[in-house]
């Protein structure tokens, strides 16, 4: 009972947006829903700023705390100096690009080059880690979609780069997404449904 | 003029190259270099975010609302701007509430209609009648067999990684709960399609990071090349 | 069989001083079956399936009052089935009657049996040592796991309550709920919107058997005033005080806490009036331990044991009466076995039913008496709730020597491996075959004529440039030559630089006039919903773009669009497209898209994005994954131009191969033989 007397507005207001949105689906009230979508639109880009004054925030916190003083500034002035510069020279002003093709694209695509070695180090443990039937099978289909996707050695393979490697990645994999697609499906209209009805609350604090 | 940019130009790439080394710098463990870039590309992808969001979207979304219209997105989104601060975060709730209702509904229409529905009306393509018939006409009994095969191996593979997620089971007489015999053999077989299907999966996110990282090779190729004309 | 303890920390001063044997529990045992005496019936046919238990199981099991077959729990069932093999069964009509089974089909005791008389007890005794000890081998496979442990392990002394309560499962159900209670009182400090507990209680109280509930009102209602004259500091055992002693404390520590101080709601009277409940609890805990000394036990020690007779379900007239009768009979013990009462009784355990009268009436305002690993369960929790709020510490993550040099050795390898063949001059031959989806999304971009207009969406993120954008050059190439012009839009923030980042790098050679041939909507914001709005109505959402150009406005829907490209790395932007955006591209007569969709994603998508192209009407029309995708698109378009990426990629994955498979094989071989300790330093 107390479950349901909890946040009882935001409640209301979260089941009858939801209700109202899916009844215009059925209903054909596509200007209802254009309203609506333009509200939610709107909120869903402040709510990204009120995302980004939070960083700065805790970040502020932490320089008044004494605490890595050094990253939380740089931080700070890295994220104001790009701001401003954003805001107010646009996108496609130079010093906007140059900071975005030298700083951001660098350091994520090197981030992001880095999982290939990483993952290359948890591949080798993976069995002295773990021996069992689903590890062999998942290192197995691992290296044979690998050997699959490019030719070895300078050399193509055709049964392995034309038929097996597809085969698995479609046939054998395909079956596996299938089914796990339907589940993220049918969990996702699950927990819909339980905040359409108010049972859950992810929108309180 | 020309000369400015070519050196920025180069500045960039070395500051480029000095960032990528640092972040490679990772694979000998966690340092204080690569933190503290870490933080620097945080903040500089999150002040951009904030940018764009604010001069691309936000502004001329709201500049062009006429004024009966632009009551209920300004009263949002004050709403909203209360959760800044503790105190008032409560009353934020309330467009929280319209932002989760609504992409909830979303979602559960998508999942219906883009995933559910249309999986569901081609689950009879699952063994390709066309092509069978085609086979069939043409004497092609191998290949009707591999097809049919195919076709159970799909099938199976997505009854028995669905029933991996059936997580209901009845209570023994011990107290333990058990999945029923069957169901507990489909499941294991499932199992084995989810391992084959997250190594496929494993694979291609290798194979992207290992692009990413021939990528970054290229781009200290493409540097020395520039330092070599820049000499000469 | 007897139980040899050599663990006794856990138990009370006064239990450790028991003398190992005993004889004469059975006199002085006070759950005597007044039924039987009344019928006639020979208790000892009910009790007899403890003749194959060993000593220090049927002692605990003499102070669980008996119950009938179909009473009993399934564990005890079991013995008696097998006792019913060579004995008839004296279960009376009325007991089979009143056989009920819960909601799940599951026997539930229903009817504590009335103690039975110390003769027949003793009578017990002496048959259980007769009893043929060969049918114990069954009795062990039937036995509950709980009762094979105790047997396997006798150096463990199931000392505590709490071993008790991991063992029966039907207590179990009673110890949750107290568990549950408390901790939902807890919450309550904390956070004032919780769930109540008459939200749960009902739930439990009505999942649990109807014994229990009978109990659970006795005891609300028998409880007994506190003599005022009791000196009962003096009379309680000690471990009778540690308890008292430690709710004390722990309410001490519960009042000074922030938690009490919380705004409360309904249901949470302690942190209103917290001073008074103290009171009242201590009262209440006094009351209960006071029932004792009512009892008349305080008054003479050596009988404490009898203390289970001191609930309300055994305060009755004819069982005390008898149990003084008992008394009477029993020999006088020593001054020292008076000061402990237990003494006489070696390996007597305080039995579940026993335990479960210590505890107060079941009152959700009140705190009950936790085992060691109940308070640990509930510090787990508690220490959940707080982590929730708190910030997540960045660890300091140090990455041990061996891998450190194993990851260094393999950067090294593959930057070899790379560069190298690159001074050699060896390419890598493109694939020769290509995949259907990739020949779906070939045709699809070959059927585009001049003056088409493509919407092409840049959601990938940065980091994805090197896999991406190269294969979006190459496909972007073959549209600018058919001639369609191209819009760009992404639903990330990064989007609009990441078109820029295109344009530049990827597409200038095309000498793109930016007005006719490429133009930009730019980032919208709002993921799912922004894709919904521009499916729906693209002029409302992206308003600056297209009011500044009149051969825009024509763009009413997004059929208006003669194909549609999504490029991305990322599954939920995948499936946003594919759920919000792409139903709104079905032609309501065939069910086919009326604009073609396709896709050029990460090769991780590749067998997520099959099961769409393979559905009937196709949901994505073709699709492109990873350098093997783009590749098999740039030899199907007949770009023989060679490929740095795809060059570095194939030796890159050779290498890995190799690395792979002889680093695993080596593991395993130095991990069978490895020594324990280098195992650890592993």
């Amino acid at each position: 009972m107390k479950n349901l007397t909890k946040a009882p507005i935001s409640r209301i207001f979260a089941v009858a947006s939801g209700l109202t949105f899916l009844a215009t689906y059925f209903l054909d009230l596509s200007s209802i829903r254009m309203n609506i979508l333009s509200w939610v639109t709107v909120l869903a880009a402040a709510a990204l700023l009120l995302g980004l004054l939070n960083l700065l925030s805790v970040h502020i916190k932490r320089i008044s705390n004494k605490k890595n003083v050094a990253n939380s500034s740089a931080l700070i002035i890295s994220m104001l100096a790009t701001f401003l510069i954003t805001l107010f020279m646009g996108s496609k002003n130079p010093t906007t690009a140059w900071i975005f093709n030298n700083l951001i694209i660098p350091v994520e695509a090197s981030l992001l080059a880095v999982l290939a070695v990483t993952f290359t180090y948890a591949s080798l443990k993976l069995l002295s880690n773990k021996l069992n039937l689903y590890t062999g099978l998942f290192l197995f289909f691992f290296l044979l979609t690998l050997a699959g996707s490019a030719p070895i050695f300078g050399l193509e393979i055709p049964i392995l780069q034309n038929q097996i490697g597809p085969w698995v990645s479609t046939v054998l994999a395909g079956a596996g997404a299938r089914g796990i697609l339907i589940g993220v499906a049918l969990g996702t209209i699950a927990s819909g449904i339980r905040v359409l009805l108010g049972a859950d609350q992810p929108y309180t604090d | 003029m020309v000369t400015s940019i070519l050196t920025s130009e180069l500045i960039g790439y070395i500051v480029a190259s000095i960032l990528t080394i640092l972040i490679l710098s990772y694979t000998i463990g966690q340092n204080p270099l690569y933190k503290f870039i870490i933080h620097i590309f945080i903040g500089a992808s999150a002040g951009y975010a904030g940018a764009i969001v604010l001069r691309d979207f936000l502004i001329p979304q709201i500049a062009n609302m006429s004024f009966p219209q632009s009551i209920i997105p300004i009263i949002l989104l004050v709403l909203i701007s209360l959760k800044a601060f503790p105190q008032t975060a409560r009353y934020g709730n309330i467009s929280s509430a319209l932002l989760l209702g609504v992409g909830t509904s979303m979602a559960i229409y998508g999942a219906i209609l883009g995933t559910l529905i249309p999986f569901i009306s081609s689950s009879s393509m699952i063994f390709s009648p066309s092509d069978v018939q085609q086979a069939l006409q043409g004497n092609q009994i191998e290949k009707v067999i591999l097809l049919v095969l195919q076709g159970t191996i799909i099938l199976l593979g997505i009854i028995t990684t669905l029933t991996y997620f059936q997580f209901t089971a009845r209570k023994t007489t011990s107290g333990t709960p058990v999945r029923p015999k069957i169901i507990n053999s489909l499941a294991k077989l499932g199992q084995g399609f989810i391992a084959i299907t997250f190594g496929v999966i494993f694979a291609g996110i290798y194979s992207a990071a290992l692009t990413a990282f021939v990528e970054r090779i290229d781009f200290f190729l493409d540097l020395a090349k520039i330092l070599q004309q820049t000499v000469k | 069989m007897a139980y040899q303890p050599n663990s006794n920390d856990d138990i009370p001063d006064w239990l450790k001083d028991f003398p190992e044997n005993s004889g004469d529990d059975s006199e002085t045992d006070p759950i005597i079956s007044s039924d039987d005496e009344k019928d006639g019936t020979d208790s000892q046919e009910h009790l007899s399936p403890d003749a194959d238990m060993p000593d220090d199981i049927s002692d605990v099991n003499e102070d669980i009052p008996q119950y009938s077959d179909d009473e009993a729990p399934n564990w005890l069932k079991n013995i008696r089935k097998l006792q019913s093999q060579t004995k008839p069964p004296q279960v009376s009509d009325e007991e089979l009657d009143s056989k009920t089974t819960d909601s799940h089909g599951n026997d539930t005791p229903l009817i504590i049996e009335e103690p039975k008389n110390p003769e027949e007890l003793s009578q017990k005794e002496t048959d259980e040592s007769n009893e043929d000890n060969s049918s114990n081998v069954d009795e062990t496979q039937k036995t509950p796991k709980w009762l094979e442990n105790i047997r396997l392990d006798q150096s463990k002394l199931p000392q505590s309550d709490e071993e008790n309560l991991i063992n029966e499962d039907w207590l179990d159900t009673v110890r949750d709920m107290h568990l549950e209670e408390t901790q939902k009182q807890n919450i309550f400090k904390e956070e004032s919107e919780n769930k109540t507990e008459e939200e749960t209680l009902p739930d439990k109280i009505e999942s649990t058997p109807n014994w229990l509930d009978q109990v659970s009102e006795e005891d609300d209602t028998d409880d007994l005033e506190l003599s005022e004259d009791g000196d009962l500091d003096n009379d309680m055992p000690t471990w009778l005080k540690e308890i008292i002693k430690g709710r004390r404390d722990e309410k001490e520590n519960s009042l000074t806490s922030d938690h009490i101080n919380s705004s409360t709601d309904d249901g949470s009277e302690l942190k209103e009036n917290s001073e008074e409940n103290l009171e009242d609890q201590e009262k209440s805990d006094l009351e209960w331990a006071e029932q004792f000394k009512m009892d008349g036990i305080n008054s003479q020690p050596e009988q404490i044991h009898e203390w289970p007779l001191a609930s309300p379900e055994f305060d009755n007239e004819e069982s005390i009466q008898k149990e003084e009768a008992a008394q009477i009979e029993k020999p006088q013990l020593s001054e020292d076995a008076a000061k402990k009462p237990l003494l006489d009784i070696s390996d007597h355990l305080p039995s579940e039913e026993a335990v479960k009268k210590i505890t107060p009436p079941i009152n959700p305002t009140q705190n009950i008496s936790l085992t060691d690993i109940q308070e640990l369960h509930v510090s787990y929790i508690f220490d959940l709730l707080k982590s929730e709020n708190a910030g997540q510490k960045i660890r300091n993550l140090k990455l041990p020597k061996p891998q450190r040099l194993i990851q260094v050795l393999l950067t090294l390898a593959l930057i070899i491996g790379i560069i190298f063949p690159i001074f050699g001059g060896s390419t890598t031959p493109k694939p020769t075959s290509s995949s259907e989806s990739s020949m779906s999304f070939y045709d699809e971009i070959e059927n585009l004529s001049e003056g088409d207009r493509v919407l092409v969406a840049i959601d990938y993120q940065p980091g994805f440039v090197g896999e991406l954008e190269s294969g979006a050059g190459s496909v972007l190439e073959m549209v600018l030559t058919k001639g369609a012009s191209i819009s760009f839009i992404s639903t990330l923030p990064s989007g609009p630089a990441m078109i820029e980042h295109l344009v530049t790098s990827q597409l200038l050679d095309q000498n793109l006039k930016s007005s006719e041939e490429y133009s930009s909507i730019g980032y919208i914001a709002g993921g799912s919903a922004a894709l919904l709005r521009f499916a729906e109505d693209p002029q409302r959402i992206a308003i600056d773009y297209f009011q500044n150009d009149a051969s825009k406005s024509q763009i009413r829907s997004i059929t208006d669009y003669s194909l549609i490209l999504v490029i991305t790395d990322d599954l939920s932007i995948a499936l946003a497209w594919l759920e919000q955006l792409q139903p709104k591209l079905i032609d309501s007569m065939n069910s086919k898209n009326i604009s073609p969709f396709l896709m050029l994603t990460s090769a991780q998508l590749e067998s997520i994005m099959y099961p769409y192209f393979s559905t009937y009407p196709q949901k994505i029309d073709g699709y492109i994954s990873g350098i093997k995708g783009i590749s098999q698109f740039e030899a199907l378009s007949g770009d023989s131009s060679e490929n740095d990426l795809w060059n570095g990629y194939s030796r890159g994955i050779t290498i890995t191969i190799l690395m792979i498979i002889f680093g695993s094989a080596y593991q395993l071989i130095t991990s069978r033989f490895a020594t324990p300790q280098r195992l650890q330093d592993n």
